[in-house]
């Protein structure tokens, strides 16, 4: 479980990183927000949440 | 302008007043003036850590980054802020606080010359980082002070002596408690200024949909993401290095770290850290990029002053005032954390080597700390703000040997001395022509990438070759440093 949340933490991190498309991302959530914007909060989101997994594991059995 | 004076003196007081709070709550033992008697809750250790993180580059410089880069600088910085930061926590941060709070360490270089058993190590833990956060203490001073003149339009060695004065008083009255609790403030003042612009000024320029439509059609390249210039895939391989990840080697970071109650506190930190960097870069790179419609044609460092430039166009003058103390916030809050390491460490590692550790010499440090810092900004030396790169690296580089004194028994001290020097002699050739002058420059090849990467790999093959061909004995510090993770409760 540890091995497999560090490694999505990686992975996360060097997917989120990549260059993205090279043509505007013109689509806006709720009108205002670029999508471009929301899905790299959301990828922060995830990742942070499978931090918080790493976290458990890491330190929630070393009591 | 009145109203601006009224709301800044307001924001210094109120700074000053926690610190003389703080100060009463003092048991005025030197654990307690340096850490805080390691007493931080969760709330106050998360706003320390993350006021202190947040720099005057967080509310001008980002901005004015994502207006020239656009949309790709979110993910470039913000997003990796947001997870390298709390990943370090828990890889290093952990190890530190926990190893730290069994054996008693007050600063880095108690820590790692134990570990060890090298006076040396300890040396090179204590003259690095002070001189690095020196130069990082200088270079905030000097933007903070160009920040605070260009807004506030008063003379720049006013500003400076504004900024490094308050600091030194609250830091000197409260210690470590004193500049927690005025970051707790900091980092609210700044946080909630920046929602509330980022809402305000899309109010006053016909909301976020009209903005998005205007972006869409007048600047359309700032929503995508070529990969090109500073964004290409050498930088985004490699630009973590210079900044998320050199935090977690600051000694101002290290110290408030060590400032941790228990472990609770750490995980709460972690828990709730990517969130906070968040909440900081969205309203920020929204700011940015509604600049490129509101305010099109800035170049260069003219881009950083768009925040500034839109709220003084677009908010009622009280906000604007408020926002000036927010600059002062992001500004002092990592101020008041360096002049209190650079302090710390010359009181432990240096005057009270040895013997019982004195809370007086500590506040004297902390003025000439000050005067030292506030006489470089007021000299203003041309090179200093290229040095921004170079300070970044140089933590950067204390990383490896960071990681092999918790998790690599067989390191030794001559392979920790050796590769710390190899790498920061390295370091300091690439950056010559910044550190001496342009006469100076040596012009290395970097291959396309960072120059603090060739300065890891040296300093890292150093490690193992030489840990391996020499290592092996046990020490009595590598007992101590064993099984970092365990120990600590809940």
């Amino acid at each position: 479980m540890r091995w497999f949340a560090w490694g999505a933490v990686v992975g996360l991190l060097v997917w989120h990183n990549l260059p993205g498309p090279a043509q505007p991302q013109t689509k806006a959530y709720f009108g205002w927000i670029p999508a471009e914007l929301l899905h790299t909060v959301g990828w922060v989101g995830i990742a942070s949440v499978v931090l918080w997994l790493v976290l458990r594991c890491t330190w929630g059995t070393t009591r | 302008m009145t109203v601006q004076v009224l709301v800044v003196v307001t924001y210094l007081l109120v700074l000053v007043a926690i610190g003389w709070y703080s100060s009463r709550r003092s048991t005025g033992t030197a654990e307690d003036y340096f850490l805080a008697g390691r007493s931080f809750g969760g709330i106050v250790l998360f706003m320390a850590l993350f006021g202190t993180n947040v720099t005057a580059f967080g509310m001008l410089g980002f901005p004015g980054f994502v207006y020239r880069e656009g949309i790709g600088a979110f993910g470039f910085f913000g997003a990796a802020a947001a997870l390298i930061s709390p990943l370090l926590f828990i890889v290093l941060g952990y190890p530190i606080w926990n190893v730290g709070r069994r054996n008693g360490y007050i600063t880095q270089s108690q820590m790692f010359a134990d570990r060890w058993g090298s006076q040396l190590v300890g040396f090179l833990f204590f003259a690095l980082p002070t001189f690095y956060t020196f130069l990082y203490l200088s270079v905030g001073v000097l933007g903070g002070a160009l920040a605070v003149e260009e807004i506030a339009k008063i003379p720049y060695v006013v500003a400076a002596a504004m900024v490094t004065g308050v600091a030194v008083l609250y830091t000197a009255l409260g210690g470590m408690r004193g500049t927690a609790w005025t970051n707790v403030f900091q980092a609210s003042v700044f946080l909630l200024f920046l929602v509330v612009a980022c809402i305000g000024i899309a109010h006053s320029l016909g909301g976020g949909a009209h903005l998005h439509q205007r972006l869409v059609v007048e600047a359309p390249e700032a929503l995508a993401r070529p990969g090109a210039g500073i964004l290409s895939p050498a930088s985004w391989a490699f630009g973590f290095l210079v900044g998320p990840a050199s935090v977690i080697a600051f000694p101002h970071m290290f110290m408030r770290l060590l400032a941790a109650r228990d472990m609770t506190s750490m995980r709460r930190t972690i828990a709730v850290y990517p969130w906070a960097l968040m909440l900081l870069f969205v309203p920020v790179t929204l700011i940015g990029l509604w600049g490129r419609v509101a305010e099109p044609g800035l170049i260069g460092k003219e881009a950083d002053r768009i925040l500034p430039l839109l709220v003084e166009a677009h908010l009622p003058t009280w906000l604007t005032a408020v926002g000036l103390a927010a600059v002062l916030a992001a500004v002092m809050s990592s101020i008041d954390a360096q002049l209190l390491s650079l302090s710390t460490m010359f009181t432990v590692d240096v005057v009270g080597r040895g013997k019982q550790v004195q809370v007086w010499p500590g506040r004297i440090a902390l003025l000439l700390v000050a005067m030292a810092a506030f006489l470089v900004a007021w000299w203003r030396p041309a090179s200093i703000l290229k040095m921004a790169l170079y300070i970044f690296s140089g933590y950067t580089l204390l990383i490896p040997i960071m990681v092999a004194a918790f998790f690599w028994r067989r390191s030794t001290a001559l392979a920790a001395v050796l590769a710390i020097v190899a790498g920061h002699v390295l370091l300091a050739c690439y950056y010559s022509g910044a550190l001496l002058g342009d006469a100076f420059e040596l012009s290395l090849p970097t291959f396309g990438v960072l120059p603090v990467v060739w300065c890891l790999l040296v300093e890292v093959v150093l490690l193992l070759l030489v840990s391996l061909a020499f290592g092996g004995q046990d020490n009595a510090g590598a007992d101590r440093f064993a099984t970092p993770f365990q120990g600590a409760g809940r």
